[in-house]
């Protein structure tokens, strides 16, 4: 059987200038890889007076994939290694041979293979991270593949969702493998603000003058009262604002394809999820402005922090309405998307209730069971809408089992996460959202 | 006749379980579904990580019973199976081996109290 040579084809069309960085591989050599498996990567800076991808240009990466299976043999001199590895410093030349595949007995396909493109928003210039693919602190990361606008899914990002969307290794490789595309994946991520509905509603109503009302007053507050916050506390607090920056339902990005640059259109389907739904957030008492933050996260923001927030917010409880509410109000604002909504797991482990009976109300108010179940049956309701989807994570946790699955009641196993991703693409796949139909393998 | 209330085998044997808070004193004469204690219960085993498994158990009493002996406190570290009460069917009956657990459920209950800030 001959060895196929791989080139790495075009990119970004005529006129448009693109370096790479050298080669970075994520398989050993000879592997024998899937049709579609990304096998490698590589750092792409543009050229010229453009201005695309103005926030993300550093940690702008595409990877490769055969479009068939068999072996890849790495090609010589496509990685000198070292920094250059890292930086764009190289032309893009259409025909590199990069690798050489041995397909499996059948399989055959063209020399240029499916890219899988990513950028990475960074919440700071000085966050630099170019040790892997897409790694580094950002506050958006995204992935494209295909020559097209065709769909984008937008997903604020829970811990939940960063393995569900990302994979267990955070390639999104999990859902280039097998969506046909043009398709865009962006997922956020505000920590220490987790994303909740009321918090989506507020970065989407947010203007630039409030941000900035929001910033004066936090810095007002934090140096007039008290001692200042440790280093470690201004970096909270920065995290904190940059997650209370406008952030737009409507935002459009900018997308490097084989065939040219472009903007793609505003998200076409938004995957939300319970997990992110506190019973309480934080009001500010004068600027009524609202946070959501884990606990456990204000362990390390610092004994100054801590007072700002006693001080300055009041904490308010979210009823099961108040949540509805701000769903309601979300889905009204993206008239015309998909809303794939992610239900809450809630079987706990380590309850043994024989009876709701002779419980008292205050016992009952705070059962965790029974308020997830509650905010399940609350996305019953609003999956009444013809542009909404339910993802029954509860009833696959159960069907799973969920001493296995979630062992420590809080983290999901890889195959727990494969089939909740499944089911999300199924859904994606029910309101026709365009790119997300699944690949036609074939001929691979 | 006695009754223990023992500190439930949870689904981790490293789990971490700390007694977060009492709501019954020695002596007292409880009813069945009354609240018992509050226990933290942490599945990581207190290993110190990112989205620590920390939820709360909440034991409540599923009969009737009084209070004889009380031999944890609040902020008490605890394993699976130590004595966390002592109760009897009757408000002096004699002290004796407990002839049996007493019938709880214990149930996970969100905190409601400065979940956000904790002390340092």
């Amino acid at each position: 059987m001959t060895a196929m040579p791989l080139r790495l084809g075009p990119l970004g069309g005529e006129g448009l200038s693109v370096r790479r960085s050298g080669l970075r591989w994520l398989c050993e050599d000879g592997h024998l890889c899937r049709p579609n498996e990304i096998v490698a990567f590589c750092n792409i800076g543009l050229g010229g007076a453009n201005r695309a991808f103005a926030d993300e240009v550093a940690d702008l990466q595409v990877a490769l994939a055969p479009r068939v299976a068999g072996h890849v043999r790495r090609a010589p001199d496509v990685s000198p290694g070292g920094l250059l590895d890292r930086i764009p410093s190289l032309p893009w030349a259409p025909q590199t041979v990069w690798a050489h595949l041995d397909p499996v007995s059948g399989a055959e396909g063209p020399e240029e293979p499916d890219l899988l493109f990513v950028a990475g928003r960074r919440f700071t210039g000085v966050a630099e991270d170019r040790a892997g693919f897409l790694t580094g602190w950002h506050n958006r990361r995204r992935a494209w593949w295909g020559d097209g606008d065709e769909g984008t899914l937008l997903v604020p990002g829970t811990c939940q969702q960063d393995g569900l969307i990302r994979g267990d290794d955070g390639s999104f490789g999990g859902l280039f493998d097998v969506l046909r595309g043009p398709a865009q994946v962006v997922m956020t991520q505000g920590e220490p603000l987790a994303p909740c509905a009321a918090i989506l509603n507020q970065q989407n109503a947010c203007t630039r003058e409030q941000a900035d009302a929001i910033r004066e007053d936090a810095m007002r507050s934090l140096l007039e009262t008290g001692p200042a916050p440790s280093v470690a506390g201004w970096l909270f607090v920065g995290a904190l604002l940059k997650g209370l920056e406008p952030a737009p339902l409507d935002e459009r990005y900018d997308l490097l394809t084989r065939s040219g640059l472009r903007r793609s259109s505003p998200a076409s389907a938004l995957c939300l999820s319970l997990v992110g739904e506190g019973q309480q957030l934080l009001r500010h008492r004068r600027l009524g402005y609202v946070l959501n933050i884990y606990a456990y996260r204000l362990q390390g923001a610092g004994q100054a922090v801590r007072d700002w927030l006693r001080r300055d917010f009041e904490s308010c409880f979210q009823t099961i309405g108040d949540i509805a509410g701000q769903y309601r109000k979300l889905i009204e604002a993206a008239p015309g998307r998909a809303f794939i909504l992610i239900n809450r797991i809630s079987s706990h482990l380590n309850e043994a209730i024989q009876s709701y009976e002779g419980l008292d109300d205050a016992t009952m108010a705070q059962l965790a069971g029974l308020r997830a179940q509650d905010l399940n049956l609350m996305l019953h309701d609003l999956a009444a809408a013809p542009n909404v989807e339910l993802v029954d994570a509860d009833a696959i946790a159960a069907d799973l089992g969920i001493a296995a699955h979630l062992p420590d009641a809080t983290h999901a196993t890889g195959e727990l996460q494969q089939e909740i991703r499944a089911e999300l693409l199924s859904r994606l796949q029910a309101q026709g959202v365009a790119g997300f139909a699944p690949r036609d393998l074939s001929r691979c | 006749m006695w009754l223990a209330v023992s500190t439930p085998t949870f689904s981790s044997p490293h789990a971490s379980i700390r007694v977060e808070r009492i709501y019954v004193s020695e002596g007292e004469r409880l009813t069945k579904g009354q609240r018992l204690l509050d226990l933290t219960l942490d599945l990581s085993a207190g290993v110190a990580r990112d989205c620590p498994p920390v939820s709360t158990c909440r034991l409540v009493l599923r009969e009737d019973a009084w209070v004889r002996r009380l031999p944890v406190e609040a902020g008490s570290v605890v394993a699976a199976a130590d004595a966390l009460a002592l109760l009897s069917t009757g408000p002096d009956t004699p002290p004796e081996p407990p002839a049996r657990e007493a019938r709880v459920t214990v149930a996970t209950v969100l905190q409601h109290d400065d979940w956000w800030a904790p002390a340092p």
